[in-house]
């Protein structure tokens, strides 16, 4: 595992040439792939990103980040569909739900250890998930529909699909620089450190108990944006986007894609969802092809996909 | 040369695609199954709608005129997300005219929108949700098979016609579950009726025996199990245990399918009474499409399969008719159809989308009676007429009636 995570002494001037061509991909691509379909693989994208920032530089397993993915959700789907307010307010509700929810979940996780914080958040999780079957206010298993996309800052008409892709990918640029610029800062390097070994970090000075309250909030954080974002894309917010299966998901996606990764969790995010939508058509066989695959890829290179490029370049991706 | 100039000259003019005749978008007619092919709606619907969309594009030999027929399929996998993407997709790129089935009800309400914004066709047979004729009607959609009012007002109906009085209800605490308390309950009060009580129960449930007790208890005659699949299967069999048997405490369930009846055995069957929209031994028709049906999947089509067959074949016919496969024409023409094949001898479809037809109360076979083969395990009680079962218009929400 080791081999596939970050050394910050090494060039990283390559990264600049990795991300010109991303954007350049996300420019061109729509013109050849359904633009929906990469919206929809970028919103998970960002949501990998931000489980990845947990799990890969500071060692914490969640399993419960569909709470905040689906909190952001619910939360930008009432709030464009009953307040009717503007998709960007409704996205920044959505995104402090995330936040909240993240502070308040890090408040409980962190007092504990390995797989006791992951029980926690797991069953937190459990706990939103209830909340939101019973709430008057989610539809139990129909969910939010009709969520209206409206107009962004009233001058851009979020209905037509490549004006909501322009805003999609710009967002999605700036989490994935964000998250590139994070884990190289001083912050970073203190992740790392935690992750490390927790008690060299706390002989050095540090306060390891704010360390994971921060990257655990900024992490939820995330993941409340990516998850308001599919809200407002999809005009939809259900059951799913909460469900245990989401939050498994994201531990795949980064898991394939390459944990403590800058573009693992895109990677991740992309086979993940390509899988689901191309694979549809084989009908009942969709859950064993996918079984498959992620036996194969887990067995095969453990580092996942971005890890196995790193090893084989040499450089951090 | 002339000879090689001619043959080249065939040999083009078959390649060229046949210029369209009539108003064909993409010069083929495709039809879309959506449906969950592996999940816990499978067996309702899934590969069955596919089997039953096949038989009606087989009756045209694949072909309107020189237009080929198209099906294609897809998994949503029960995700709303996935199923939207998809259907987002037929409709953009793939020129898909009509999508049919959509099997759970979260993922029918979403897809409804979405064919609305892009005006092309729905009709949905494996859902239950009232709302797509109700608050959530479109002019681009239609419900065929049944709804959760028809099924739950036919039943109490039925039922209090029959002498029972006092209900107790034992629900699945979802929308579905709710939903079907809320209208039974109001059919209950009209007809005099009483409701001892309700409880509900988590989806996936495994002891049912507390409940059980609690109407055991309650004076109730009847015990309605409003829940579906394995959650309904597992309380039959829990409820027989307790010895709840026979006429003082009736068990019904409103909302299940003949392919419970099948799960459970005839011996914990027996005796249960449900509401279907197929019944396949009614007449010439549907026996017919029932030997269609087995010949094809080996098995009986469920209700929400014959509901898929006659769907699509209703609107081939419209299609062919018209030459043309514009939504809001076939609509138009589709409303003032006579449905009658081997899914319904008399169909009519009203201005909210509800495909209007009759009803059937059914009763499962016990151990002892007759039987022509394994799966046939239900008897007809009594029909309930389309007019009675269904909601009437005037207490509709749906704006286009309005």
């Amino acid at each position: 595992m080791a081999s596939a995570l970050l050394n910050p002494n090494e060039s990283r001037g390559h990264f600049v040439w990795v991300f010109l061509a991303l954007a350049v991909a996300t420019a061109i691509l729509p013109a050849f792939v359904y633009p929906l379909f990469l919206m929809k693989m970028m919103c998970f994208a960002m949501f990998a990103i931000g489980f990845n920032l947990l799990l890969g530089y500071c060692g914490l397993l969640s399993l419960g980040h569909a709470a905040f993915f689906g909190a952001g959700g619910y939360t930008a789907a009432f709030v464009a569909a009953s307040w009717g307010l503007s998709p960007e307010a409704a996205v920044l509700f959505g995104t402090l739900a995330g936040l909240i929810l993240g502070v308040a979940f890090g408040l409980l996780a962190i007092r504990r250890h390995g797989i006791y914080m992951t029980m926690v958040t797991l069953g937190l999780a459990q706990m939103v998930y209830f909340i939101v079957l019973q709430s008057p206010y989610s539809g139990a298993e129909d969910g939010i529909q009709g969520v209206p996309r409206g107009t962004l800052f009233g001058l851009f008409d979020l209905r037509s699909d490549m004006t909501l892709y322009v805003v999609v990918s710009v967002v999605f640029m700036l989490v994935l620089l964000g998250s590139y610029r994070l884990t190289y800062s001083p912050f970073g390097q203190v992740l790392r450190a935690v992750r490390d070994s927790e008690s060299r970090a706390t002989s050095l000075g540090l306060n390891v108990r704010t360390i994971k309250l921060t990257v655990f909030a900024i992490s939820a954080t995330i993941s409340g944006l990516a998850g308001s974002m599919k809200a407002i894309i999809f005009q939809i917010a259900t059951l799913v986007d909460v469900h245990l299966t989401t939050s498994g998901e994201v531990v795949l996606m980064t898991l394939i894609g390459g944990v403590g990764t800058v573009l693992g969790p895109v990677v991740g995010a992309a086979v993940l969802v390509t899988s689901q939508n191309y694979l549809a058509g084989f009908g009942q066989w969709v859950t064993f092809i996918q079984g498959f695959i992620f036996v194969v890829l887990v067995l095969a290179f453990r580092e996942g996909i971005v890890g196995l490029l790193i090893r084989l370049w040499r450089r951090p991706l | 040369m002339k000879l090689k100039g001619l043959l080249a000259a065939v040999a083009l003019s078959a390649a060229l695609p046949t210029p369209a005749s009539a108003d064909f978008s993409g010069n083929v007619v495709k039809i879309g199954v959506l449906t969950d092919m592996s999940g816990p709606f499978s067996h309702q619907t899934g590969p069955g709608s596919v089997a039953g969309a096949e038989l009606a594009i087989a009756e045209i030999k694949g072909k309107i005129g020189d237009v080929p027929v198209e099906l294609v399929l897809a998994d949503h996998q029960n995700k709303p997300d996935i199923a939207l993407n998809l259907a987002r997709r037929w409709l953009d790129v793939d020129g898909v005219d009509l999508i049919v089935d959509l099997a759970s009800s979260a993922v029918a309400l979403a897809v409804q929108d979405v064919v609305k914004e892009k005006n092309r066709m729905v009709i949905f047979s494996g859902p239950g949700t009232d709302r797509l004729t109700n608050d959530a009607c479109s002019p681009n959609g239609i419900h065929w098979t049944y709804d959760t009012y028809a099924t739950g007002h036919s039943m109490a109906q039925a039922i209090i016609e029959s002498g029972g009085k006092n209900w107790f209800f034992i629900g699945n605490d979802s929308a579905f579950g709710r939903s079907i308390v809320e209208v039974m309950s109001g059919a209950i009060a009209k007809a005099s009726g009483k409701v001892v009580g309700e409880v509900w129960h988590p989806t996936g449930a495994n002891d049912y025996s507390s409940f059980i007790m609690q109407a055991q208890s309650s004076g109730a005659d009847v015990l309605v199990l409003a829940n579906s699949g394995t959650d309904f299967v597992r309380a039959v069999k829990q409820a027989r245990e307790f010895g709840v048997d026979g006429d003082a405490l009736r068990l019904v369930g409103p909302s299940i399918s003949m392919a419970d009846i099948l799960a459970l055995g005839p011996e914990d069957a027996e005796g249960l009474h449900y509401i279907d929209a197929f019944y396949w031994n009614l007449n010439d028709k549907t026996r017919e499409l029932t030997n269609a049906f087995l010949e094809k999947r080996q098995a009986i089509p469920a209700q929400a399969h014959a509901g898929v067959y006659s769907a699509v074949r209703s609107y081939l016919a419209v299609v062919s008719e018209l030459k043309s496969d514009e939504a809001s024409a076939v609509m138009e023409k589709l409303g003032s159809t006579e449905i009658s094949d081997g899914f319904t001898p008399s169909g009519k479809i009203r201005a909210d989308g509800r495909m209007v037809h009759d009803m059937y109360l059914m009763r499962a076979k016990g151990p002892d009676a007759d039987k022509t083969a394994d799966w046939d395990a239900v008897e007809l009680v009594a029909t309930v007429p389309g007019d009675k079962a269904y909601r009437p218009l005037a207490e509709s929400q749906c704006p286009l009636v309005k």
